[in-house]
């Protein structure tokens, strides 16, 4: 392993590693302030346009969990494999999973409208689809295994969180711990924790997706892929994150020599890798159910296909084959500038993607011909998205001014400052 | 052996250099002695212009690449354009011969239905990208080949346990017997020799 050398004290300066005090406030206030006029805009929609806007609030709430386990997954994939290259971008992922709670209490809100408020937007509490000749499987479903039962789904919510909960906190102490003391035994150590916490997390992982966007989106559809669909899209929406921060930071002259083309080379081909995967699981699902044609599981994507065809198309290409050319380049994957835009139209079609999930659930049970899509229920579910979201990201904006930018005292610094592509 | 000996109807281009002997002259080569000072007159060679020149060195030298001034391959390229043609030609192999050529119902599905020609067209998007990264490597490097001109030298074969070299071929416009060995002295090679090809 190399040594710290003269010339990485100079990088390790506090004016490189950390913003300035008050730095950013400006922005995550402006965070907080398009937040609450969102949630505000929210709350009046659950009066006037109930579905429109728990949907909103839902897949707000869907996309900041998404992003949290996603950088939850990268951390415990860094420790696991003990990488080196990626210690500079580490702390970027744990901000990332610190903000997690955020996602949790805007789903535990959003749970508890569809569990006790009577939104009814989750299909199983949809009186329109339970009784509408599918009664049989609502009640095998919730009586004989009690799965929809209010109480075991709450119970199973309470497992998946304090799980979260945990992970999340060994993971940040650890790494926190480790900049005031740097003591090299803390990188073996969360190294022990990742190994099981990975397990954990891809149970919990797998599971609320079924649980928050399997059965949401209609409780008689089910797909034993589900759970990796979702986990594809945080993947990649996290990535994304990721490389809009550090080009975020790099603007603002930090990190200089320590997070360089080289990481955002390595960032970029993640970013890459999880949008093949992502098409991947996507068709894998999709190629299974179209052939085998039981009518209990094509019903959600003949529904989607027949009701939203516009937007399954774009998914497919706004989705895959665009970012697919797009990253496709070497260039486009080492420029800062390139690079922070596709991260934000990979962003945008996470959210298209998580959209395409949820929304249509609203129509759920309606004999109308044609989903119910205007302005104005348009804006009260953009309302809930951009309120959430707004919300998570002044969050993860005043996280990142709080602390240093890097693990400043990581054993494997030395080698992540000379990290180099070969190829 | 050159290619010409196989195919008759190839005239051998005329040496640019030819020894005492007479015969050709493949190139000159100078050993060096430590990984640093082959380093350094790989970034001198690179700054003076040479183009058809290498370095060996008995295992990979992490930043050799820079040092030597050796541009990106365009093997990528060529990988890519092979996985499209892959993709293509499966593509349509699948749907005229389930479409056009030969229908049969099979559960009902349309002739053309797209879905059950993905796995096929993307298995043979990646066996196109293999085949043409492995045969493109090949015939980018010119392999395979029987012999070398550098095995001739005896002290060559070191470049496989302790010493550097730099060989400079004479195809290079910038070679001449006399002045590239008196470059590669002043760039601290030792031992230089000139090369006679094949």
């Amino acid at each position: 392993m190399s040594q710290i050398t003269a010339s990485d004290d100079a990088i390790m300066e506090d004016r490189n590693v950390r913003l300035d005090a008050g730095s950013w406030s400006m922005l995550s206030n402006t965070f907080f302030m398009v937040g609450a006029l969102g949630l505000l805009l929210t709350v009046i929609g659950l009066f006037s346009a109930t579905k429109h806007a728990a949907a909103g609030l839902h897949i707000g709430a869907m996309i900041a969990i998404g992003l949290g386990l996603g950088g939850m997954f990268f951390t415990l994939v860094f420790h696991l494999t003990n990488s080196g290259w990626s210690t500079t971008v580490r702390r970027q992922f744990e901000n990332i999973v610190w903000c997690l709670p955020v996602g949790m209490i805007f789903a535990a809100i959003s749970i508890g409208l569809n569990l006790y408020g009577g939104v009814g937007l989750a299909s199983w509490k949809n009186q329109e689809v339970t009784q509408g000749g599918a009664e049989h499987l609502f009640h095998f479903k919730s009586s004989q295994f009690t799965w929809f039962a209010d109480h075991w789904v709450l119970a199973r919510l309470a497992l998946y969180f304090v799980v979260w909960w945990f992970l999340r906190r060994m993971l940040w102490r650890h790494s926190t711990l480790q900049d005031e003391n740097g003591d090299p035994a803390l990188t073996s150590r969360v190294r022990f924790h990742s190994s099981y916490g990975m397990l954990l997390f891809a149970f919990t992982s797998t599971f609320f997706a079924f649980d928050w966007l399997m059965a949401v989106a209609d409780y008689r559809f089910f797909s034993t892929m589900w759970g990796v669909y979702f986990f594809a899209g945080n993947l990649f929406s996290a990535v994304s994150l990721c490389i809009l921060i550090l080009a975020a930071l790099g603007r603002a002259g930090k990190l200089r020599g320590l997070v360089t083309g080289e990481h955002l080379h390595d960032l970029s081909k993640l970013a890459f890798g999880f949008t093949v995967f992502w098409a991947y699981i996507a068709f894998s699902q999709y190629f299974l159910i179209w052939y085998a044609n039981i009518p209990e599981e094509t019903a959600f994507f003949i529904y989607r296909k027949e009701h939203w065809p516009l937007l399954t198309t774009t998914l497919v290409i706004g989705h895959f084959i665009i970012p697919f050319y797009i990253l496709l380049w070497r260039p486009v994957r080492r420029s800062w500038v390139a690079m922070s835009f596709v991260a934000l139209y990979l962003l945008v079609m996470h959210l298209l993607d998580i959209y395409w999930i949820v929304r249509p659930a609203v129509d759920l049970g309606s004999t109308a011909a044609h989903p119910t899509f205007d302005a104005r229920s348009l804006a009260f579910e953009a309302a809930g998205i951009i309120g959430v979201l707004s919300v998570f990201m002044g969050v993860l904006v005043r996280r990142i001014a709080a602390g240093p930018l890097v693990p400043i005292k990581d054993p494997r610094l030395a080698e992540a400052l000379r990290h180099k592509n070969f190829v | 052996m050159a290619i010409s000996d196989y195919i008759p109807f190839i005239t051998p281009r005329a040496p640019r250099f030819v020894t005492e002997s007479g015969a050709a002259v493949y190139g000159i080569v100078a050993e060096f002695a430590t990984p640093a000072s082959v380093y350094h007159a790989a970034e001198k060679m690179r700054d003076s212009g040479f183009a058809k020149w290498d370095v060996y060195s008995p295992y990979p030298m992490h930043g050799l690449d820079e040092a030597m001034g050796v541009k990106r391959t365009i093997l990528p390229v060529l990988v890519a354009t092979g996985a499209f043609t892959g993709v293509g030609l499966a593509y349509l192999m699948q749907w005229w011969m389930s479409a056009v050529d030969f229908q049969i119902v099979v559960q009902g599905k349309p002739y053309g239905a797209w879905e059950p020609f993905v796995p096929i067209t993307f298995e043979m998007g990646v066996l196109f990208a293999a085949f043409t990264s492995l045969f493109g490597m090949l015939a980018l490097n010119g392999l395979p080949r029987f012999n070398h001109p550098l095995f001739r030298s005896e002290r060559f074969l070191r470049v496989s346990d302790d010493r550097y070299m730099i060989a400079i071929e004479a195809e290079d416009p910038k070679f001449d017997p006399e002045q590239t060995r008196a470059f590669l002295e002043s760039l601290g090679g030792t031992d230089i020799e000139l090369i006679e090809d094949d």
